[in-house]
């Protein structure tokens, strides 16, 4: 029975992340280049990952995604939603080593995994996942998908690994703040 | 005050694709933009691209942002074509194997028959994409799209993820709008009229962390308020904002249906060589 | 007899985050069929104690159990939120949150939705019970175009076409105005009485709720139940004034202007209660209050006309506010009283008009430092940490030095009764505290006008009292000009000079405050209600504007 309360919970979750993540993604960014922004949005996937887990925040990557082109109407260009899946798959797996967020656990060897797997995660789903989507989809040239996706590796990277560890850092001082509280 | 950056309807008016049940949709956009992504083959891209054109136009509305996406989106592939060809002037070339000449800069810049239609369909693939986006996400609300996401039998969860999360998109905006007004108040600038741009980009990234904290409490409220209303407690669901099949819906998802098989068909074909990787004439 | 449908036994919780029990030795027996009122101070433990019958404790809500809760025979510790929510239907407090359907008749569907109720009845239901609510025009509204109000109703037409035998309301007037309060009520019984529904509500509009039979009420204090007495054991005892809640006006008066009570039964209704005793009460002719001269205009308002959408709504032909001036901004919900004050502090561009603020400022940000606002919903006005820094924000973003900053929001705090909790963060405090605190970070800024959006919603009388006098304080010192916007009648009279009615977008009267609310026709026409004081002055043939001043003159000198 608990266990369903977790589920109507991670829905609320990946919906909310989801909408942020498009609000984000439209309105606190700026296009740098085709499908491609320095966007804060990636730091959504990377908190409902270090709180609900991969699974959602992998979730929250595609629908948000999704929603992102939706409201903005760009279009639907699902060789970047399967990338941002796996990005956000990879970036929100905080607490498979050992990140606990609300318990206020995040220290400078997480920041240092974090920090790895984030840039290889942005690699992976960016250099190879989304190149390899454009080209059976659109059947595009590869050296410009290349070369776009360089861009997105670079730009996703730098956020994430700054604004992301700034976040991260901050609220789990704040949830550590949070406990025993007693009126004095 | 307005939320007129976003395009999301709440209430849809009585053209022929606005009066669709959810599921028909649904259906449609899907096979329509599967079929579009499948093929690059102009025979099968221009009539998909002009009916679709057609959908929108009859979906379209006055919305400054739908001018400016459409322009932009024309505008950024065109860079992109001009990139392309500076780098491999004879893509249709190479994906057709035949060599039309028709134009020569020098030796290496020539321009050849093939790779003009791999142009032409490249750029109704891509307009036909934003043209099916568009139409559906005009015709649509998030009600609709989620009984219409379960109506093709997906577990109705994750149909509350991708609804929900649209119709709370409104909300995180005023939430963000809100935040920023308490905050003015409280003395920071943010009016474009006093305020330079780079001290309102820091400005900004300071309500991006309340943004995030009112939001996340939110979840545990509204998972609360839907507990406390049953949701979930059930296999299956109902949908206030369901509609009846009538015929039209059922042939529109013939149709659905029909482009669907044609996508597979082509996608087999493909795969065994038999169609072109590019069709020229 | 009956056998109880909700049973505490030496119950207590402590959330997780907390170092103390919230709820503390709770024994209580709810029966089939009881209506019960929940009375007690903000921060008490009453949504809490709500929490434990619903569920959200220990479902959503963490924390450590002690002691035993039965709900209709089962432990709530084994019971899941589902069981429950079959059982008991809940109408949260912050009715925001409360509302996850895309427009009114997809929320109050919802319950249907999960039930998989076919379209075709869930239909016809939603359209019944929106009816009920008086909400049927607005069904196809979207929840952040209502009013506070409108959202209250629709959430409580959310739950009522349930089978489900307990109801649960918390605060369920609280953005009520008067007269959609007493249909609320009505509406509340009706469901007690015809379909036999158990009834629990949490309010702090103790008269409002006794418009209507309750069975029994119980006072909590502290995350204690310190009484469960029927309504008029209640009343007749002095446990209301001890534990900070306001009661009955009429009896109010009674007790403490006219000598006291010489009944114990029938004290809900003041039509029921003997009056000749009191017949030779004579009030002493006060002197005209010196009412201040005020003359410098700190803000005008010239042909203003606003809309939300393409219809005609806000049009104010001309509207001037002094220096020093106490305003009351009344009317009934949806009226536009949220707007005017989002107008007035420069939130909402206006489409036609011109506004005159006193310096000329030009931004939100600046408009603030001459008018402070505390907005209607608390949580979108708060943004920090932890409680000391919300209020410190705005000093520290003016470049207060550290001690003005520590000694002005300190004193703040204490006065909205906060300080405690300096540390805490905002996401455990109650409503009400919330509700505070937005007030307090206002109040910190001493600008020379505040708009203050029902400031007492919410509110136990104690920490209202204290808050108002503050700001009569601040009035009275430094000629700061004060408009608040209420649905209490009463509090518009002690703490106001002037009256502004507003009715569909219009200022429909603009008067001292003591005719506005002695008006009948303006009262009847904007869902207005004249103050139980009123009424026991006119039994009792005196002069109503004495009578009034005089109560309210003996309760001030009392709280000091
Ligand atoms: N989630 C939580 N975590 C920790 N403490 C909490 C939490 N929710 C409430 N509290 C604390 O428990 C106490 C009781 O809160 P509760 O919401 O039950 O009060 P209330 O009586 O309903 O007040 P109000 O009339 O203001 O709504 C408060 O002091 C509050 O700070
Ligand atoms: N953002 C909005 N968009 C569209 N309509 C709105 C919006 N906000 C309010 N309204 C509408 O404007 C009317 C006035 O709303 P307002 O919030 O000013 O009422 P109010 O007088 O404060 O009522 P209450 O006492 O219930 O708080 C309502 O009918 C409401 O539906
Ligand atoms: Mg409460
Ligand atoms: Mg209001």
């Amino acid at each position: 029975m608990k266990n369903n309360k977790n589920i109507t919970q991670q829905i609320v979750a990946i919906a909310i992340g989801s909408a942020l993540f498009a609000v984000l993604m439209n309105y606190g960014g700026i296009s740098i280049y085709t499908n491609t922004k320095l966007t804060t949005a990636y730091i959504i996937p990377v908190i409902i990952g270090a709180f609900f887990g991969p699974i959602p925040a992998a979730l929250v990557g595609f629908i948000g995604n999704f929603l992102a082109d939706t409201i903005g109407g760009w279009g639907y260009w699902f060789d970047w939603s399967f990338g941002n899946l796996f990005c956000a798959l990879f970036i929100g797996s905080l607490n498979l080593y050992g990140v606990r967020i609300r318990e206020g656990i995040y220290n400078i060897k997480h920041a240092i995994i974090f920090s790895i797997i984030a840039v290889l995660g942005n690699a992976v789903s960016f250099g190879l996942i989304t190149p390899f989507f454009t080209k059976i989809i659109h059947g595009g040239e590869l050296v410009i998908t290349l070369a776009q996706a360089q861009v997105a590796v670079l730009s996703n990277s730098v956020v994430i690994l700054i604004v992301g560890n700034i976040v991260l850092f901050a609220l789990a001082r704040r949830y550590k703040k949070q406990n025993n509280l007693v009126e004095e | 005050m307005n939320d007129a950056k976003f395009i999301i309807r709440y209430s849809l008016g009585d053209s022929f694709l606005e009066k669709l049940a959810g599921k028909t949709k649904v259906l449609l956009f899907f096979s329509s933009i599967i079929l579009m992504m499948a093929s690059f083959d102009l025979r099968i891209i221009l009539p998909l691209f002009i009916l679709n054109f057609l959908f929108f136009k009859s979906v379209y509305q006055e919305i400054k942002i739908l001018k400016f996406i459409i322009i932009f989106t024309l505008v950024m592939n065109i860079l992109n074509f001009i990139l392309f060809y500076l780098v491999n002037p004879t893509t249709g070339t190479e994906l057709s194997q035949t060599f039309t000449l028709l134009f020569k800069f020098n030796d290496y810049y020539v321009i050849t028959y093939e790779t003009v239609i791999y142009f032409i369909t490249r750029i109704f693939k891509i307009i036909g994409t934003l043209m099916i986006s568009l139409w559906f996400i005009l015709s649509i609300t998030p009600s609709e799209l989620a009984s219409g996401i379960y109506g093709c039998k997906i577990p109705y969860k994750y149909a509350t993820m991708v609804s929900l999360g649209l119709r709370y998109i409104p909300d995180i905006y005023r939430d963000f709008n809100a935040i920023k007004e308490s905050m003015q108040m409280r003395g920071i600038e943010l009016d474009p009229k006093k305020a330079s741009l780079f001290k309102r980009i820091i400005a900004n990234t300071k309500i991006l962390i309340p943004l995030l904290l009112v939001s996340f409490e939110r979840i545990e409220l509204i998972a609360s308020a839907m507990d406390l209303r049953g949701y979930g407690q059930l296999d299956e669901r109902s949908y206030y904002s369901d509609k009846d099949l009538t015929k039209t819906d059922q042939k529109v998802i013939y149709f659905a249906y029909f482009q669907l098989l044609c996508a597979v068909v082509y996608i087999v074909l493909n795969m065994f060589n038999v169609v072109p990787k590019l069709w020229v004439l | 007899m009956k056998k109880p449908i909700i049973s505490f036994k030496n119950f207590s919780f402590k959330y997780h985050k907390q170092q103390k029990e919230t709820l503390k030795n709770i024994n209580l027996d709810i029966f089939q069929g009881e209506k019960l009122l929940i009375l007690g101070a903000s921060g008490s433990g009453k949504s809490t104690l709500g929490y434990c019958i619903n569920g959200l404790i220990p479902n959503q809500y963490h924390g450590s159990i002690s002691g035993e809760c039965l709900i209709n025979g089962k432990s709530l510790i084994k019971s899941s939120i589902f069981e429950l929510s079959k059982i008991v239907g809940t109408v949260l407090q912050d009715s925001d949150a409360q509302f996850v359907g895309l427009s009114v008749a997809e929320d109050i569907a919802f319950a249907l939705e999960n039930k998989n109720m076919p379209r075709l009845e869930m239909k016809m239901l939603v359209k019944q019970t929106a009816e009920k609510v008086k909400i049927a025009e607005k069904l196809n509204i979207l929840p952040h175009s209502l009013s506070g109000g409108q959202k209250q109703r629709a959430s409580v037409a959310g739950i009522l076409h349930e089978n489900i035998d307990i109801l649960l309301l918390d605060e369920p007037l609280a953005a009520l105005d008067p007269v959609m309060g007493k249909e609320m009520i009505e509406l509340i019984d009706e469901l007690n009485q015809v379909d036999n529904k158990t009834v629990v509500i949490i309010e702090h509009r103790l008269e409002d709720v006794l418009h209507r039979h309750i069975d029994r009420i119980v006072l909590m204090d502290k995350g204690e139940i310190v009484a469960v007495k029927t309504p008029d054991d209640l009343l007749s005892s002095d446990l209301l004034t001890k534990y900070g809640i306001r009661e009955p006006l009429y009896l109010s008066a009674i007790k403490k202007m006219l000598g006291g009570l010489k009944q114990k039964n029938d004290l809900t209704n003041l039509e029921k209660i003997d009056l000749t005793p009191f017949k030779d009460y004579k009030v002493t002719n006060l002197p005209l209050n010196s009412t201040k001269n005020h003359s410098e205009v700190i803000i005008s308002l010239k042909d203003v006309k606003f809309s939300y959408d393409n219809n005609e709504f806000i049009d104010i032909k001309n509207l001037n506010i002094r220096k020093g001036e106490r305003i009351a901004l009344l009317g009934e919900n949806g009226s536009g009283k949220s707007t005017i004050a989002k107008i007035l502090t420069g939130i909402i561009k206006i489409d036609k008009g011109e506004i005159f603020r006193i310096n000329n400022p030009e931004t939100i940000q600046e408009i603030a430092k001459v008018i402070g606002y505390v907005m209607q919903n608390p949580n979108q006005m708060l943004v920090s940490d932890n409680i000391f820094d919300e209020v410190a924000l705005a000093l520290r973003l003016r470049n207060y030095s550290i001690e003005d900053i520590n000694e002005r929001v300190n004193n703040v705090l204490k006065i909205t009764g906060l300080y405690s909790m300096r540390n805490w963060p905002i996401s455990v405090l109650s409503y009400g505290q919330k509700k505070r605190l937005s007030v307090a970070v206002c109040l910190a800024l001493n600008p020379q006008c505040l708009i203050l959006d029902e400031p007492t919603a919410g509110q136990d009388y104690r920490h209202y009292r204290e808050m108002m006098e503050f700001i009569a304080l601040l009035n009275k010192k430094y000629d700061i000009t004060t408009i608040f916007i209420t649905h209490d009648m009463h509090l518009a009279l002690e703490y106001s000079d002037r009256a502004l009615v507003v009715k569909n977008g219009k200022i429909v009267a603009d008067k001292d405050s003591e005719s506005i609310l002695s008006d009948e026709k303006i009262l009847n026409l904007s869902s207005l209600k004249k103050t139980s004081i009123f009424d026991l002055s006119e039994k009792l043939n005196l002069n109503n504007s004495n009578f009034i001043k005089e109560f309210i003159e003996k309760e001030r000198r009392i709280n000091e």
